[in-house]
């Protein structure tokens, strides 16, 4: 029933919010200071089933998928009720994202586009960085606040508080897949929901779902690493040849709530300090680390294999995967690369090919 | 008119003064054991220039590799290596290069350890470039983070050389500041040099100098007609001044150059016999081909006169200031990349001198896998179209030889021009 449920909510993720909700495009936004201000969230995804239409005029098809539909998305209206939508920088593209919306306001002048502030966090493992995303969030309690209440240190403390328990109900449904009780489809889709439902309605989905998990599936133990897909489809091919996504790596998987924002420091400091250092996003700066902390989940789930992922255009991402093959292949570990894959139109049966031919491999080795 | 074959002396010169220079480098580097930096073309090259520490651009070398007609070879390299033949490949050229090791196929003997490499972050996969590369050397890196602009506010490059606050915005600044403070504190430890301040002040200066000359000299370029000197020639005149900013020998070679160019205009040569139309290049330069630019002079009079390279020298870097230089080079390079290829500031900076140079049509290079340089295409294409300017866009790589297709783009252009431009 909750599962059946999980999957109604991610099918209608894009009608979740009220109409007067602050739009978040991504889960970098700290939706502490909107909760703090009294107000709710909703999120603004990408929607893989619609190619974009009035957006392609516009902007280039080389673009991340999902930023190109969220700006087709608002030039359609989709969000036209929102009183304001909260764009991070968390990649390259998010930033043009917000250029590209200035500028097609005079092109479309009709066009029912609430007002887009940027967030700008930015992600270099600074103390000089750490003062700039600080006084960003700053302003964004300013912003955030003029529309609800006042954020004050209090309220904000009582925001992570909120948040903090979504993210523990998440771990413990991650723990769930790692132990291979969970499918990796469905932890995908809870953890599309974080900021997208009230939090009480969220707890309850999220213990509802793991009360549910059923008896260990046995198969190759694989992590899905590389773009961060629109939509659970990719899991479903993974999962269909008889595997278990035990981790996702991507940007919109399980580093999203592996920690727990501080409830000890200031909650400004606090904040600043997560959304910086320790939100996945592809600017984060060094990589070394990142290496490290990969390889060692690769350890500590006892993956089988890595299937890597990546969207059509990507320039970034594919700069990794040699590098961490490499690394994953001397702890005996197996990584295949699937490039090119397009955000609106993958090919399922290919995809279920290779993957099927990959993972034939992997247990040959296995045995 | 008088037709004009051969190549100005200058262009020599400033061919001649890049060669001497890395080869003068690799002696300094290689037989002194001196400390030396790459860097990214929007990274501050001005704090090393003044530390008296060579510095090199990658995309010059990047240049120099794909006119040198490697890049095919280096970017086998990286699909043998694993890397997606959908990653950018413009700035990429000079780390395998590295990873190759082979000093007789990498341009003058290829780049020897360097104390640093310095990147500022526009895009997402530079720094990783920068990060594998620095360990393939075993080197230090250095990264300017790049915080994001709240408006793009309108006109530019009437309000980008003095006052500039308000258009870069002064929290953006700050940090700027800050980090090239930062840059200057590693860029000592890293080459056992002092930075020197008032050496620095007087190239930021000499550099606006040397930013008017080209300024001067590209008003010339506008209003001269028959039009003086082929794009490509600009172009190694222009880049030489630019990758040897703050130097007096830019300030002395801008200056010949105008004189050049001068003396070619008042003398009434041309280098088109038959000039009718003139276009604009817009994007990337073709640097394995660059011949390109001069197919369609004699069969159609029409002659390439501006790309983004011939003036962002002058337009883009003069920053002049009262007392703080450190804030004025902030400005230079923070929104670069914003200025050159986003909407709506790289068509209105186009258009200004598609108005200037009278020019009747522009062919747009979209660069395939290196989507940095393809953003603003479309937005761009749309005004350029919409003020009247017809715009013929090219999707090909800017350095991958193995990709153009000659023949079809020539006829793509000779089509664009009997169609759009002669009317």
């Amino acid at each position: 029933m909750s599962l059946a449920r999980l999957h109604e909510l991610f099918e209608k993720r894009q009608s979740l919010g009220p109409p007067d909700a602050i739009g978040i495009i991504t889960q970098a936004v700290p939706i502490e200071i909107i909760l703090a201000a009294g107000l709710a969230p909703c999120r603004v995804f990408g929607d893989p089933s619609q190619a974009p239409t009035i957006g392609a005029r516009y902007m280039e098809d080389e673009i991340d998928g999902e930023v190109r539909s969220v700006f087709d998305q608002l030039l359609r209206g989709r969000y036209g009720t929102q009183p304001l939508i909260l764009l991070p920088r968390v990649t390259e593209q998010h930033l043009q994202l917000h250029y590209y919306i200035q500028e097609v306001r005079n092109w479309e002048p009709d066009a029912a586009i609430p007002p887009v502030e940027i967030v700008d966090i930015m992600q270099t493992a600074y103390w000089l960085t750490g003062r700039y995303v600080r006084a960003r969030m700053d302003d964004l309690a300013d912003i955030v606040g003029g529309i609800g209440n006042p954020v004050t240190a209090a309220a904000l403390r009582e925001a992570i508080a909120t948040t903090n328990a979504m993210r523990r109900a998440l771990q413990a449904a991650n723990a769930l897949r790692r132990d291979g009780r969970l499918k990796g489809s469905d932890v995908f889709r809870l953890t599309a929901l974080f900021g997208a439902l009230p939090a009480e309605e969220f707890l309850d989905l999220a213990g509802a779902v793991a009360n549910e998990a059923g008896n260990r599936v046995h198969g190759p133990r694989v992590m899905l690493s590389g773009s961060a897909p629109g939509d659970p489809g990719i899991y479903e091919v993974i999962e269909s040849l008889g595997a278990s996504v035990v981790v996702d790596e991507h940007v919109t998987g399980e580093r999203i709530f592996a920690r727990l924002i501080d409830e000890d420091l200031d909650p400004f400091e606090a904040i600043t300090e997560h959304y910086q250092l320790y939100y996945p996003g592809v600017r984060q700066f060094p990589q070394k680390p990142q290496d490290d902390r990969f390889a060692a989940t690769c350890r500590d789930a006892r993956i089988d294999a890595d299937i890597c992922v990546l969207e059509t255009g990507d320039d970034t991402l594919g700069w990794d995967w040699p590098r961490r093959r490499d690394r994953l292949q001397s702890l005996g570990i197996r990584s295949h690369l699937l490039a090119h894959q397009d955000y609106f139109r993958p090919d399922r049966n290919a995809q279920v090919a290779a993957v099927k031919s990959f993972l034939a491999a992997v247990m040959e080795e296995v045995q | 008119m008088n037709v004009v074959t051969e190549p100005l002396a200058v262009t020599a010169e400033a061919r001649a003064k890049q060669k001497a220079w890395f080869q003068g480098f690799r002696a300094r580097v290689l037989e002194q054991g001196e400390p030396y930096a790459i860097a990214s073309a929007v990274a501050p090259h001005e704090i090393f220039h003044s530390m008296d520490v060579p510095v090199v651009s990658v995309p010059w070398y990047s240049a120099v590799i794909s006119a040198k007609q490697q890049s095919p070879y280096y970017f086998s390299m990286m699909s043998e290596l694993g890397y997606h033949e959908g990653l950018p490949r413009y700035l990429s050229l000079p780390y395998f290069s590295t990873l190759d090791n082979d000093p007789e196929r990498a341009p003058y003997g290829g780049l020897p350890k360097p104390a640093l490499i310095v990147e500022r972050l526009r895009s997402d996969f530079s720094q990783r470039i920068a990060e594998n590369w620095a360990a393939a050397y075993g080197s230090k890196t250095f990264v300017l983070d790049s915080p994001a602009l709240t408006r793009l506010r309108p006109d530019w490059s009437g309000r980008n050389q003095r006052g500039w606050e308000e258009l870069y915005e002064p929290h953006r600044l700050d940090f700027q500041v800050e980090q090239l403070k930062a840059l200057i504190r590693t860029a000592e430890e890293a080459t056992g040099k002092t930075f020197p301040h008032g050496r620095f002040e007087k190239q930021m200066h000499d550099i606006n100098q040397m930013g008017e000359i080209i300024a001067e000299t590209r008003d010339i370029l506008a209003r001269t007609k028959p039009f003086p000197l082929p794009l490509s020639e600009q172009l190694n005149n222009v880049m030489a001044c630019t990758w040897q900013r703050g130097s007096q020998w830019s300030v002395d070679h801008a200056t010949a150059y105008r004189d050049a160019i001068k003396a070619r205009a008042e003398a009434g040569e041309g280098i088109c016999k038959n000039e009718k139309h003139r276009l604009l290049w817009l994007n990337n330069g073709l640097w394995f081909n660059t011949a390109f630019y001069r197919y369609f002079e004699e069969s159609h009079g029409a002659v390439f006169v501006w790309s983004m390279y011939s003036n962002f020298l002058s337009d883009g870097y003069r920053k002049y200031f009262t007392d703080d230089p450190l804030r004025a080079l902030a400005a230079r390079h923070i929104s670069m990349n914003e200025q050159l290829h986003l909407p709506p500031w790289m068509a209105e900076w186009i258009l200004k001198q598609a108005r200037d140079f009278d020019a009747a049509g522009a062919v747009m290079l979209t660069p395939i896998n290196d989507r940095m340089a393809s953003m603003g295409t479309k937005l761009c294409k749309l005004a350029l179209e919409r003020a009247g300017l017809p715009v013929l866009e090219i999707k090909a790589s800017a350095v991958d030889a193995r990709t153009w297709d000659d023949e079809a783009n020539r006829r793509l252009v000779e089509r664009f021009i009997e169609e759009r431009i002669v009317q």
